[in-house]
C-alpha cells in the first residue's frame, strides 16, 4: 500500500520526519499538559499538587463580588460532576486578578486556572467561561 | 406552517430512502430504469428540502413564535439579515442546513453527469443519500425546528421571542457557520466517490477527477470558515485574541488539514498515477473527522468554551462515525492489491517527493492536533493546553511554509536545477535583505524571524515562478507582457490559484507572527479626564456615557486617543445589556490598520463617589497592540480569491505555452 516509501531514502527520510513530529509532541506534552479537577478532586488533591498549575471547573456560585472597575473578581466555584450535575456539596473560594470575561455571571459552568494560596483559596490567573450555549439539547 | 414543514420533511426522507434502495440496486445490477428513478427521487429530495428552508424561513421572518425554534432565536427587533441567519442560529435549523446543503450537491450530481460517465455515480449516491437519510432523521426525529412551544409552559402563543445572544449578533454570524456548515456537507461528495471507486474496483483517475471539484470547494469553504471564526472571536469576544487551541476550534481545524493534504494528494495521482492509497484514506479521513467534529460539539464530553449541552445526538454522530471507520477500512483491506501503486519516487528533489513531504507534515499536524484534543478522554490523562499545541504544531506549520517555499519551483520527475538555482538566489537575497531590515531596527526574536524568513521566502518565490513563467511564454508566443500575464492565468487556473493560496498562507503566516510574538497588553482603572499609555498610543478616558430601552442597553467610554502626540481620533469601547441575557458583554473597539491594530475593551465601572454621581464613574480597560494582525484577514480574503480561481471550471482550450508544467 505504501509503495510511495519504496525507495530506501524516501523511507529513511519519512521515518525521520515522523520521529521529529513525535518529539515535537513530547516537547509540547513536557509544558502544555495540566490536569481538570472537578471541586471536590482539588479539595483532594490540594496536599499533592502544592503550588503547582491547575485547572478547576465548576459553577459560579450566586453572589459573586466584582470590584476594581471589572478587573477583580472573587466568587464561589461549586463542585459539579463532569455531567453538570451537584452531586457534592463541596466549594472552593476562588479570587481573580485580570479582565472578567464575558458572560461571567451566577450558574455558569467555568474553569479556574491557578494556584491554591495558602489560606486555602484559590488565586486564579485565568477564568474561561463557556459560551452562551448556541446549541441546545435535543 | 408547521405542519407543512413536517410533511415536506417527511417526503424528503420517503425520498431519500427510495433513491438510496434505487442507487443501490441500481448500481449493482446496472439497470438503468433503477438509476433513473433514483436519480428523479434524489432531484425530488432536493426541491423538498429547499421547500422545507424556504418554510422555516417564512416562519422566522414573520416571527411564528409558537415553533420553540422561531421563539428561541429570534425576535420582532432582531434585523431581517439576522432573522434570516436564524436558520443556522441553533442546533436545529443549521442540522437542516447541513441537509439541505448535501441535497444540493446530490442534485447537482445527478444533474451535471454525463451519459458514459456514470459508472461511479449510483454508489456515490448511494452514500450521500445514505448520509442524506442520517440528517433528515436527525431533524425530523430529534431536533425539529418545527417543533411548537410547549403548551403547558405556554398556553398563549408569546408576542415576543428570545431573540438571538448578542454575541452572535455580528456579521460573523451571516457567514462563519454557513461557510463551515457547506464546507463539511459538500465533503459528503468526494468521501462518496471513493467508496464508490472501492466498490466498483475502478480505482484509476475516475473518481479523482470527477471529485477534484468538489473537494476544493470544501476545502475553500472550510479554510474561509475557520479564518471567519478566527476573526470574528477577534473583533467580538473581547480578549484580543483569535485563536485559543479550544476542542472546538481544533474539530473544525483537523478536516481542513486533511483536506489539504488531499487535494494535493490528488495531483500525484492525476498526474503520475500515484498515492492510490493516499488518496482513499484521506478522503475517508476528512469525512470521519467532520464527523468526529459534529460528535465532539453535541457530546459534551470535552471542556470547551463553546458549549453545546449534551444531548442523545451525540450517540447518532458516534454511530455514523464508526459506520464510516469500519467500512472504509473493510473496503482498503477488500481493494489493498488495487490500491498499489506503479509510481516509485527516485528522485529526492522532485515534486512527487515534496507531495509526498506535504501529506506527511499535513496528516502529522492533524494527527498531533487530534491527539492532544481527545487525550482527557483516556481515563486518567491530562489535557493539553495552548502550549502544548504551540510547542508542537507550530514547528510543522513553519516547515510547511518553508516547502511552499522550496517546493513551488520544483518540476515533475527530473527539475531543471539551473532554474530551481536562479529563483532561489534572487528570493534568499531579497528575504534575507528584510530580515537584516528587521533585525537593525532592534527585533532580536529568532523564533519570529526564521519563520518570518521562510514565509517571505516563500511569497517572493511564488511571484518569482510567476513571472519567470510569464517572460518564457511571451517569448514563445511574443505576447504583450501584461497579456501574457493573463492568459497564462487562464490557461492554467489551477496551478496559478495554487501559487496564490501559497501566497496567503505565507501572508497569514506572517500575520500571525506579528501578532503573536509582538503583541502587547495592558490593564488600567481611569477616573474621567485621566490616560494611559500602549506603546506610541496615549489613551485619554473623557467620560462614561449610557443609552438604551427596556431590550439593550449600551453603556460606553469616551476615549481620545493620540499616537506620538498628534490626535488621530476617538474610540468607544462599550458594553452591552440585553433582556435575553443575564450579565453584561463587552463590544471592543478596534482601530485597525496595516502595520498595527489598536483594541480596547471596557472591563467596567464603579462610581467615584457612591453619594454624589455627578462625580463620574471610574472605568476599567484592557488595551492591546496587536501588530500586523490585518495581513491574517488580507490573507484569508487572497485565498478565497485563489480557491476560487482553483474551483472555476476550465474555458476553452488554447494552444498550450512553453511553461506549462
Amino acid at each position: 500500500m505504501f509503495t510511495a516509501f519504496k525507495n530506501r531514502k524516501v523511507l529513511l527520510g519519512g521515518i525521520i520526519i515522523g520521529l521529529a513530529i513525535i518529539f515535537l509532541a513530547y516537547m509540547g506534552f513536557q509544558g502544555g499538559n495540566s490536569y481538570y479537577f472537578t471541586v471536590a478532586e482539588a479539595l483532594e488533591q490540594k496536599d499533592n499538587v502544592g503550588q503547582s498549575q491547575v485547572r478547576i471547573q465548576g459553577e459560579v456560585a450566586e453572589g459573586f463580588l466584582s470590584s476594581g472597575a471589572g478587573q477583580n473578581l472573587t466568587f464561589t466555584l461549586l463542585h459539579i460532576d463532569d455531567d453538570g450535575a451537584q452531586s457534592e456539596p463541596a466549594s472552593i473560594n476562588v479570587n481573580y486578578t485580570g479582565v472578567i470575561p464575558n458572560n461571567f455571571e451566577a450558574g455558569r459552568h467555568v474553569v479556574v486556572e491557578g494556584r491554591f494560596a495558602d489560606g486555602g483559596s484559590f488565586t486564579a490567573t485565568k477564568v474561561i467561561t463557556a459560551c452562551a450555549s448556541k446549541y441546545e439539547s435535543a | 406552517m408547521a405542519e407543512l414543514g413536517y410533511i415536506t420533511l417527511v417526503l424528503a426522507l420517503v425520498g431519500a430512502l427510495f433513491a438510496l434502495v434505487g442507487f443501490i440496486y441500481g448500481g449493482r445490477e446496472k439497470a438503468s430504469w433503477l438509476n433513473r428513478n433514483a436519480r428523479k427521487s434524489a432531484t425530488w429530495v432536493f426541491i423538498l428540502l429547499t421547500a422545507t428552508v424556504i418554510i422555516l424561513e417564512v416562519a422566522l421572518l414573520t416571527h411564528h413564535f409558537e415553533l420553540k425554534y422561531v421563539y428561541q432565536y429570534t425576535s420582532t427587533d432582531m434585523s431581517p439579515l439576522y432573522l434570516f441567519s436564524g436558520l443556522w442560529a441553533g442546533n436545529a435549523g443549521s442540522l437542516l442546513f447541513w441537509a439541505w446543503t448535501i441535497s444540493i450537491c446530490g442534485f447537482l450530481l445527478v444533474l451535471r453527469q454525463r451519459p458514459g460517465k456514470r459508472e461511479l455515480t449510483p454508489y456515490t449516491m448511494a452514500v450521500v443519500m445514505f448520509v442524506q437519510i442520517f440528517f433528515i432523521i436527525l431533524v425530523l426525529f430529534l431536533a425539529n425546528p418545527f417543533a411548537q412551544l410547549d403548551a403547558s409552559t405556554f398556553p398563549v402563543v408569546p408576542s415576543e421571542g428570545v431573540g438571538m445572544n448578542p454575541l452572535l449578533e455580528n456579521p460573523g454570524m451571516l457567514f462563519h457557520p454557513p461557510t463551515l456548515i457547506a464546507g463539511w456537507a459538500i465533503f459528503t461528495i468526494p468521501f462518496g466517490f471513493a467508496v464508490s471507486a472501492l466498490i466498483n474496483n475502478k480505482l484509476d483517475n475516475t473518481w479523482i477527477s470527477q471529485s477534484r471539484r468538489w473537494a476544493v470547494m470544501a476545502w475553500l469553504l472550510l479554510g474561509v470558515g475557520n479564518i471567519l471564526g478566527a476573526w470574528w472571536a477577534y473583533a467580538e469576544l473581547s480578549w484580543g485574541g483569535y485563536w485559543t487551541w479550544d476542542p472546538i476550534e481544533n474539530a473544525g481545524l483537523v478536516p481542513w488539514l486533511l483536506s489539504t493534504a488531499f487535494i494535493h494528494s490528488m495531483v500525484v495521482q492525476k498526474r503520475r498515477g500515484g498515492f492510490k492509497f493516499w488518496n482513499i484514506g484521506l478522503a475517508a479521513a476528512v469525512f470521519i473527522t467532520i464527523m468526529l467534529g459534529a460528535f465532539l460539539t453535541r457530546s459534551g464530553v470535552l471542556q470547551s468554551k463553546h458549549t453545546f449541552l449534551p444531548s442523545t445526538m451525540d450517540s447518532f454522530f458516534l454511530a455514523l462515525l464508526i459506520i464510516a471507520l469500519v467500512g472504509s477500512i473493510g473496503l482498503v483491506i477488500w481493494r489493498r492489491r488495487e490500491l498499489k501503486t506503479e509510481m516509485t519516487i527516485t528522485n529526492m528533489v522532485s515534486r512527487e517527493a515534496t507531495f509526498l513531504l506535504t501529506n506527511i507534515l499535513f496528516i502529522g499536524s492533524a494527527v498531533v492536533i487530534l491527539g492532544g484534543t481527545l487525550s482527557p478522554l483516556l481515563p486518567g490523562s491530562p489535557t493539553m493546553d495552548a502550549t502544548f499545541f504551540n510547542r508542537a504544531v507550530l514547528p510543522i506549520f513553519i516547515a510547511i511554509i518553508l516547502l511552499i517555499g522550496l517546493c513551488t519551483s520544483i518540476g515533475w520527475k527530473r527539475p531543471q536545477a539551473r532554474k530551481i538555482r536562479s529563483t532561489y538566489i534572487i528570493s534568499t537575497v531579497i528575504s534575507l535583505a528584510v530580515i537584516i531590515v528587521l533585525v537593525i531596527t532592534g527585533l532580536r526574536e529568532w523564533y519570529a524571524l526564521v519563520p518570518a524568513f521562510f514565509a517571505l521566502f516563500a511569497i517572493i518565490t511564488s511571484i518569482l515562478v510567476w513571472i519567470g513563467d510569464c517572460l518564457s511564454r511571451r517569448r514563445a508566443l511574443s505576447e504583450n507582457i501584461f497579456r501574457s500575464a493573463i492568459n497564462l492565468v487562464r490557461t492554467n487556473r489551477a496551478r496559478y490559484g495554487g501559487y496564490l493560496v501559497h501566497i496567503s498562507i505565507a501572508i497569514m503566516a506572517i500575520g500571525i507572527i506579528g501578532s503573536t510574538v509582538y503583541d502587547t497588553e495592558t490593564t488600567a482603572v481611569l477616573a474621567p479626564g485621566e490616560s494611559f499609555t500602549i506603546n506610541d498610543y496615549e489613551i485619554t478616558y473623557e467620560t462614561l456615557l449610557g443609552s438604551g430601552d427596556g431590550s439593550r442597553m449600551e453603556v460606553w467610554a469616551e476615549l481620545t486617543v493620540t499616537e506620538n502626540d498628534s490626535l488621530i481620533g476617538s474610540m468607544k469601547p462599550l458594553k452591552l445589556f440585553h433582556r435575553s441575557y443575564e450579565g453584561a458583554m463587552s463590544k471592543v473597539a478596534i482601530r485597525y490598520s496595516l502595520v498595527e491594530d489598536l483594541y480596547i475593551s471596557l472591563t467596567g465601572w464603579e462610581p467615584v463617589d457612591g453619594e454624589d454621581l455627578t462625580k463620574g464613574y471610574w472605568a476599567g480597560f484592557m488595551a492591546k497592540v496587536n501588530p500586523l494582525i490585518s495581513w491574517i484577514w488580507i490573507g484569508g480574503f487572497l485565498l478565497l480569491g485563489g480557491g476560487l480561481l482553483c474551483y472555476w471550471p476550465k474555458g476553452r482550450k488554447e494552444p498550450a505555452s512553453g511553461s506549462e508544467e
